[in-house]
């Protein structure tokens, strides 16, 4: 199959497999990863990629009969590892961090060489132009350079001159656009310089930008190996989900008319300031801006968990104050916060418990909670959201990241609100899921309801938004019209603020 | 979106934790897996029951008997109250470590009151609005001041502690009103009255915690502050409604303690913190594994107490009885987490 004139790969994986309790999560994976190649891994929740990645690092034992081989003609190896939660210490300086991998150079005694140490530190933070010392806390660092301090910290692990293949598990997934271009770019580099990478991300338009090849993997085995110039996102989803795009991306029609439903008037808060802003009903639109734009400050406020600091609230025209999310509840607001494990969902509860927590008291009747009746309606919701096997006494965080975040928007569906808040509601979601969710966000607004949508992802804005609103630092600099509206356009007014000023991009 | 569905529900699984995925989705072992948890839960209650059957098939003349049941209900009554106290900020996320020293104060504030001639209702109701009191302390120097609930609770202990010794003078007190030892004395079909407070008060909690929208609010508070306010829940009241539950609770402790023991001492309190909680923690194994609960409570405490009775009639030597509670926590709890997946 390979032709001879190709190098030897430094990567060869054949026969893969992983069975957990008589089911086969990986079968038969096979992999090639030659010098200077950079392979994408992908494929929707569930379809094995993480087991890859867990047994290439040795945390699952792969069956009997699996071969991964390092070097096949001698050439020494080394797999290197940057994992989805980076795997860093927030409270240590990021020298110690670096040092948790590499250990620290000691003295007679154990005395650890100080000096040499921050020394060593400072040159791998130049080499991977992070602009911080090795004294600083990783606490201090934007997402972008922890990042890029993970994979310093996973090359820096190498001996001496053995190739490497950098295995990067979504290291971009909590990273606003504008900062996921740096730690591609170092991706580029590395490969550039001979070694090679395999990178695993849901964010398809970044594996078509930074791969040569992919491999999309479906139900455990690998359905195909296509080049990436050979590829666009819509084949690539194909692949992965297994059958033609039954239809278009959702995509939001019409021009929403009417008195606005919701609105902030001059609001300000930590670091919004001025903040004005009016969606009608039935309207969606986004906000977004670089990090730090102060958009989640902005849903929180309007989902009353944050009070105004200056500024006027009104609904149906008129003033209100809420005092908390109650009220806001009350009033029929819904929001959908950023962090799905420990805001959007109580992750020890079960999915009953989760769907009901927001209106317990309608099934409060003869003394006491009625379980059945709960179940029956979770069982309902899960049926409608497309969360399948319908099992509503299972423990919310055993749900795939798509099926928690289905469940709460069930839980706020449920209660039939006027207004959706959703703080980067497809974030770490799988593209099925994604697509499922943008298709209720508009039906939602279909049926009148007035939809907020905090949104970095810019490439899905332009289709799910009425119009959308740029911040930065906490203040509005651009509105962009329906017909105004693309990934490019919104990409250049959201940097179009951060120029003007003397410190870009960060905190 | 239909077949997309499909597609994202067929394979299911949450990708972090693959591990997780057969006994989370699949069918085939999910009839395996049920009875898995079945068992689980169930286990203490069998252990129990084991340990009933050992000890009656070798000491049939002194153990199956009315008289060491009763014997065994009636001592283990009070400590079921005080857990039944702890369980609440458990549940709500929070340590109440100041429930010992609030039932050494209120055992021994019943006992002066009582012993200087105050009537016994008034006695009493005084006693459990102290217990209200230092659970509003507690709650509010916890959710409006921001210390962490073990600090808060540690030091609000130690100054009651201080406080006992104080108005005690140091010393064992004495010549309860006989109206008072009544009320932890009388027999009523048979029982002593503490079983009855028991009994009444595992009710109510059970009632409470499981099947009303409080005990779920109390439950989504614990397992996560933010999203549970974020679902609009008034998370700082139920907090300090926890506190003040523990303490309230922890006061009528002190008081059946007061009654059943007819004196008071300052130092006693402080030896029940550790069993209240050890029954909390491997009641939480049972039952309802996982989550704390009533009923895993009060099994817990009457598996180490038949345990230890059964040991004391095996002539088994003094000092066994706190080995035997810490030796059947740690295998309980560490059975009860062996072999779950757990991150890298």
């Amino acid at each position: 199959m390979e032709r001879t004139a190709q190098p030897s790969p430094l990567l060869r994986v054949r026969g893969l497999s992983k069975t957990f309790d008589g089911v086969r999560v990986v079968d038969d994976f096979a992999l090639d990863v030659r010098a200077g190649e950079a392979w994408g891994l992908v494929g929707t929740n569930g379809c094995g990629k993480s087991t890859v990645i867990k047994m290439l690092s040795g945390y699952h034992r792969p069956d009997p009969g699996s071969e991964v081989v390092l070097g096949t003609d001698g050439t020494a190896v080394q797999l290197a590892f940057v994992h989805q939660d980076l795997g860093l210490v927030p409270t240590l300086s990021l020298m110690e961090n670096l040092a948790l991998q590499q250990g620290y150079s000691t003295a007679r005694g154990g005395r650890i060489r100080w000096r040499e140490q921050r020394h060593r530190a400072q040159e791998l933070l130049d080499r991977y132009g992070i602009d911080a010392r090795p004294d600083t806390l990783v606490a201090r660092l934007s997402t972008a350079d922890e990042a890029l301090l993970a994979m310093a910290r996973a090359l820096s692990a190498v001996h001496g001159d053995a190739r490497v293949v950098l295995v990067l598990d979504e290291p971009t997934s909590s990273l606003a656009d504008a900062e996921v271009a740096r730690v591609l770019g170092a991706i580029r580099t590395l490969v550039a310089d001979g070694s090679s990478a395999l990178f695993v991300s849901h964010r398809l338009d970044e594996v078509l930008e930074v791969t040569d090849r992919v491999c999309v993997m479906r139900d455990g085995r690998v359905e195909a190996t296509p080049a990436t110039a050979e590829l666009t996102h819509d084949r690539l989803m194909e692949l992965m989900l297994g059958r033609r795009l039954a239809q278009q991306t959702p995509t939001v029609q019409g021009v929403a008319t009417g008195a606005p439903l919701v609105e902030v008037r001059g609001a300000g808060g930590r670091r919004l300031r001025n903040c004005s802003l009016a969606v009608r009903p039935g309207e969606i639109v986004g906000v977004t801006g670089l990090l730090g734009s102060g958009k989640s400050e902005l849903g929180r406020i309007l989902a009353g968990a944050q009070p105004l600091a200056t500024g006027e609230y009104l609904l149906d025209g008129k003033p209100v104050k809420l005092r908390g999310p109650r009220d806001a509840i009350d009033r029929g607001i819904a929001y959908v916060p950023p962090e799905r494990r420990t805001l959007g969902s109580v992750a020890g509860l079960t999915a009953r418990e989760n769907l009901t927590l927001p209106a317990l008291d309608g099934f409060w009747r003869h003394g006491r909670v009625q379980r059945g009746a709960e179940r029956r309606e979770t069982a309902r919701w899960m049926e409608r959201m497309g969360v399948r096997p319908p099992q509503p006494e299972k423990v919310m965080s055993t749900f795939s990241g798509g099926n928690q975040q289905k469940l709460v928007f069930a839980k706020w569906f449920r209660l039939d609100p006027r207004v959706l808040v959703l703080d980067e509601p497809t974030k770490a979601v799988d593209v099925g899921a994604a697509h499922d969710i943008y298709e209720l966000v508009v039906a939602s607004a279909e049926r009148g309801v007035a939809v907020v949508l905090l949104s970095s992802e810019w490439e899905d804005l332009p289709r799910i938004c009425h119009r959308v609103v740029v911040l930065d630092r906490g203040t509005p600099i651009a509105e962009l019209t329906r017909a105004q509206l693309t990934p490019d356009s919104i990409a250049a007014a959201s940097h179009a603020g951060a120029a003007t000023h003397a410190v870009p991009g960060g905190e | 979106m239909q077949q997309i569905a499909e597609q994202v529900a067929a394979d299911g699984t949450p990708d972090p934790e693959p591990a997780r995925r057969p006994a989370a989705e699949q069918s085939a072992t999910g009839a395996g897996e049920r009875l898995r948890r079945t068992l689980a839960a169930a286990g203490a209650p069998i252990v129990l029951i084991a340990l009933i059957v050992v000890f009656s098939l070798l000491r049939p003349e002194t153990f199956p008997t009315t008289a060491n049941l009763t014997t065994i209900l009636s001592t283990q009554s009070i400590l079921v109250i005080l857990a039944l106290g702890t369980l609440v900020p458990l549940i709500a996320g929070d340590f109440d470590l100041s429930i010992g020293f609030v039932m050494g104060f209120a055992a021994m504030e019943s006992a002066l009151l009582t012993v200087h001639g105050m009537a016994i209702p008034l006695a009493i109701a005084i006693t459990l609005a102290t217990g209200v009191a230092i659970g509003l302390f507690n709650g509010l120097v916890v959710e409006k001041v921001g210390v962490s609930a073990f600090i808060a609770t540690l030091a609000v202990g130690s100054i009651l502690a201080g406080f006992t010794t104080w108005i005690s003078g140091g010393t064992v007190v004495n010549g309860v009103p006989a109206g008072m030892i009544d009320l932890g004395r009388t027999e009523v079909i048979g029982l002593q009255l503490p079983i009855l407070y028991m009994a009444l008060l595992v009710g109510v909690f059970y009632y409470a915690l499981g099947h009303t929208p409080v005990g779920r609010y109390l439950y989504a508070v614990g397992g996560g502050r933010a999203a549970a306010r974020l679902a609009g829940i008034n998370t700082g009241r139920l907090r300090i409604l926890a506190f003040v539950v523990s303490a309230t609770t922890a006061a009528l402790a002190g008081v059946v303690n007061t009654t059943v023991v007819g004196s008071a001492s300052a130092d006693f309190g402080s030896s029940y913190l550790l069993p209240a909680f050890a029954g909390a923690f491997l009641g939480a194994t049972t039952i309802q594994p996982g989550r704390f609960n009533v009923l895993g409570t009060v099994v817990a405490i009457f598996l180490l107490a038949v345990g230890i009775a059964g040991l004391q009639q095996l002539s088994a030597p003094f000092w066994i009885p706190p080995v035997f509670n810490g030796g059947a926590l740690l295998i309980a709890v560490g059975l009860a987490v062996w072999r779950q997946p757990r991150d890298a």
